[in-house]
């Protein structure tokens, strides 16, 4: 492979397979800054974040090859398996989990405000359609994604039926799908 | 067939309890229909990431994960060429610092007395020089370690018991100058409760290195003491002798 860090994704997983340790350096310096934030925005914890993503990437060398072009595309797949870890992690660690609604808010609110000059145009348009949902259809959205509850946990604190966690959930990504896709951003399942 | 329709949006955000998201992956593996729905709702969730600001990686992130790949790749080629032992026992699971320093100041100079060319002598050095950094890297990971320094015809040799900090890795004993054993027996290493109830945790044999890494399959907790014994048998009960054990001391509380 001539210069691994320009090859797209669809290579690198390929090469990957192949456990080529350049790709796996070349995915990691594509989406290891994304990893770690999303494992450090789930368990609020430098440290533990940083084996999330390490046992993250090490999982995806070791399975590159039952990755699947049609399940989504890589930075997805990367995502999926960081948010599970991180989320497994979570729950076994159940003081680390936030003090009900109030403080999984107060966390969201502080990260809204953090670093939000480096945020590029991509992230700043996928953050306005989050933002543009109702706060009800948000907030147990990111409760669910970003705080590692289950459906169950979220109908007893939220104190609403299971039914409307659900729909709630349905009718919020429905309505990001549509934003995302009126806002043209709505990502090719490749680079 | 019951479809999971109902459950994919819960599914995509990991909203569900392990056991239902099981079920809903057992589901996806054979509906085709349901799997594309799914599949257009993790497009949108796999968009949420995008939302949180950036935030620096630690600048060792990169250099661990590179490092344990690497010792993968050296693992599987030393377990071609001994299918008996698991590759976790030939690499990766870190060590003692004091054998690794000690090797990796001789062992080198040890590998290239060896009678081979000069080009197999140094991938010889590179290989066991990986299959080292692999092991200082482990020590770097942090968590807790009690030593076991070897009694008797053992002494010279020892064992570090090390409890990994990272979630889901197994403890795992690093060894070092393990002497050789006649044909049929085998070291195992033991958890002892406090109540004197041996539990058997790994069988293996020296596999002739300086330093070797061997996972042990019980986890730790609820145990005070960690010995090794020579075995005639892969199973049952203790019957031979204790070459080297530690107390395995619980964390001070917080």
């Amino acid at each position: 492979m001539a210069n691994t860090s320009d090859q797209p994704d669809d290579v690198l997983i390929v090469a990957l397979a192949a456990r080529d340790l350049g790709a796996l350096a070349a995915l990691y310096d594509r989406y290891g800054r994304l990893a770690y934030a999303l494992a450090y925005r789930i368990l609020g914890e430098g440290e533990a974040a940083e084996d999330v993503v390490h046992d993250a990437y090490i999982s995806a060398w070791r399975g590159a090859a039952s990755y699947r072009r049609e399940r989504g595309n890589v930075r997805g797949w990367l995502m999926s398996i960081v948010h599970h870890r991180a989320v497994d992690v979570l729950r076994r660690k159940t003081t680390f989990r936030p003090a009900p609604l109030e403080a999984a808010a107060e966390r969201a609110a502080a990260d809204d405000t953090a670093e939000a000059a480096e945020r590029n145009v991509e992230h700043q348009t996928v953050r306005a359609a989050l933002e543009g949902l109702p706060q009800a259809q948000r907030r147990t959205i990111e409760l669910a994604y970003f705080g590692g509850y289950t459906h169950v946990e979220l109908a007893e604190l939220m104190g609403v039926p299971l039914g409307t966690v659900k729909g709630r959930m349905r009718i919020g990504l429905q309505k990001l799908r549509r934003a995302l896709e009126l806002q043209g951003t709505h990502r090719e399942q490749s680079r | 067939m019951t479809h999971v329709t109902d459950e994919l949006e819960l599914y995509a955000l990991g909203a569900l309890t392990p056991m239902d998201r099981a079920r809903v992956t057992a589901h996806l593996s054979e509906c085709p229909a349901c799997r594309e729905q799914a599949r257009a709702i993790d497009e949108v969730v796999q968009e949420l990431p995008e939302t949180l600001p950036g935030r620096e990686t630690p600048g060792r992130l990169r250099d661990r994960i590179l490092a344990s790949a690497r010792a993968e790749l050296v693992a599987a080629g030393a377990s071609r060429r001994d299918p008996r032992t698991p590759w976790t026992a030939r690499v990766l699971r870190p060590a003692l610092a004091v054998a690794v320093v000690m090797w990796l100041a001789v062992g080198a100079a040890a590998v290239v007395n060896e009678n081979l060319s000069l080009s197999s002598q140094l991938r010889a050095v590179a290989a066991e020089r990986a299959y080292y950094e692999a092991i200082v890297e482990g020590i770097r990971q942090g968590g807790r370690w009690w030593y076991m320094a070897g009694k008797d015809d053992w002494t010279g040799s020892g064992g570090t018991l090390i409890a990994p900090r990272a979630e889901g890795r197994p403890p795992f004993v690093v060894f070092h100058d393990l002497p050789a054993l006649p044909q049929g027996q085998l070291y195992t290493i033991w958890l002892v409760s406090s109540d004197n109830t041996w539990v058997r945790g790994a069988n293996f044999r020296p596999d002739g290195k300086g330093v070797q890494a061997v996972d042990v399959t019980a986890p730790i907790a609820g145990f005070d003491r960690c010995a090794v014994t020579i075995e005639n048998s892969a199973w049952g009960r203790r019957a031979g002798p204790v070459v080297m054990e530690s107390r395995i001391v619980a964390p001070a509380p917080q």
